[in-house]
């Protein structure tokens, strides 16, 4: 990761700034974007925020540090940023839970696992309905970045429980709070799908597709909910 | 610059805006254990108390921080509380830190003991309430209730 992983690598790429020319080079996972000069190029990801922005997020923490630092990076290099988060951006926010799913099923951001559990359906879809409703609708704060320049990120999530007599499905979207150079949708990118379907009176199949900077966490709880072996929350920040 | 980080990190934000002040008898205790699963990180957690609006909304009463193991307090008795248990997981090594909260309804009784029992570990966290009566008789789990719902109680 640009930013976060290899920030040497970060200031090595800055190091090449001159005040005739800048070189601009983001790379998140597969996805990765370079500017030179007027010259841009790139390809747009389709990973889904937050995990993308966490990290375009971190980008901008790291140019906001070497600006500190080094006072010749100024207003091209945000120019850059911005430009280069653009592309990576845009069209990037699944907004239905099927987009969700191709999306995490071929991207490098998500996961995707299966599990059977000795519950009914109806159980799985009440327990789905309690918990969600106490540990997903929540908002969480993020602040990071270096001593000189502390940030914060604002998110709420929300869940919706979809049951039929054949299948639940737990759906969770994440919005940013702030500005956002994607469209986020009403109630924000899905970041989690689970899909629950009978086995027989007393089992159930699950399928959980997760997409989160905390994504372990998440399917944990999901996945403890289904099998009753956990009731607590996942932390969502 | 690492120091002033840890001190960021570890401190930044956690003064209690409004330490709670409620007076009268200790009626609810909290037990408290947090983990945060990672060197070079830990977890803290506080209480924040919501008295509650007719519309259903919280004000804040005042924020006690939960040290652990056991922390004490008065709830005021025969009117709704909204209780906000609050986490916060700082990280040296990522230079971050995240808040989440979970928050239920409680309404005190009368001669009425409470618990909350407060388990934050490696970003997964539950918190069991219960009700004990005068007689010391079975203690009776409190079902989490929403704020939202507050007119229905």
């Amino acid at each position: 990761m640009w930013a976060a992983g290899n920030r040497g690598k970060t200031f090595a790429s800055l190091r090449k700034f001159t005040s005739i020319g800048i070189k601009f080079r983001l790379s998140c996972g597969e996805s990765r974007l370079e500017y030179w000069g007027m010259t841009m190029r790139g390809r747009a990801t389709r990973a889904c925020p937050p995990a993308l922005h966490a990290c375009l997020h971190r980008a901008g923490e790291s140019l906001a540090a070497a600006r500190k630092r080094r006072s010749q990076i100024t207003a091209p290099e945000w120019l850059a940023f911005l430009a280069a988060a653009s592309v990576l951006l845009a069209g990037c926010a699944a907004t239905t839970p099927e987009d969700f799913r191709q999306q995490v099923t071929s991207g490098a951001f998500g996961s995707a696992e299966k599990l059977d559990v000795d519950r009914s359906l109806r159980d799985v879809a009440a327990v789905f309905r309690e918990r969600s409703s106490a540990c997903l609708q929540v908002r969480t704060k993020r602040y990071g970045g270096p001593a000189v320049r502390y940030t914060m990120q604002v998110w709420d999530y929300t869940p919706t429980v979809v049951a039929t007599d054949t299948r639940v499905e737990l759906h969770l979207q994440a919005k940013y709070d702030g500005l956002t150079l994607y469209d986020q949708g009403k109630n924000g990118a899905y970041v989690l799908l689970a899909q629950a379907t009978p086995l027989d009176a007393r089992r159930t199949h699950l399928e959980v597709w997760t997409l989160a900077p905390r994504s372990d966490t998440l399917r944990d709880a999901v996945m403890g909910w289904a099998k009753g072996s956990f009731a607590g929350c996942p932390d969502l920040s | 610059m690492v120091a002033v980080s840890a001190i960021a990190l570890t401190c930044g934000g956690c003064a209690l805006s409004t330490p709670y002040a409620g007076e009268g008898p200790h009626n609810m205790q909290v037990r408290t254990t947090t983990d945060a699963g990672e060197p070079l990180a830990a977890t803290r957690a506080w209480l924040a108390v919501q008295r509650v609006t007719s519309d259903c909304r919280g004000e804040v009463e005042g924020e006690i921080y939960l040290r652990g193991p056991v922390d004490s307090l008065h709830l005021p008795v025969g009117r709704l509380s909204n209780l906000v248990f609050k986490f916060r997981t700082s990280s040296l090594l990522s230079q971050s830190s995240g808040m989440t909260s979970y928050s239920t309804l409680i309404r005190p009784r009368e001669g009425h003991a409470y618990e909350a029992t407060v388990d934050y570990r490696s970003g997964l966290f539950t918190v069991d309430l219960i009700e004990i009566a005068p007689q010391r008789a079975s203690p009776r789990k409190l079902l989490r209730r929403d704020i939202a719902n507050c007119a229905t109680d």
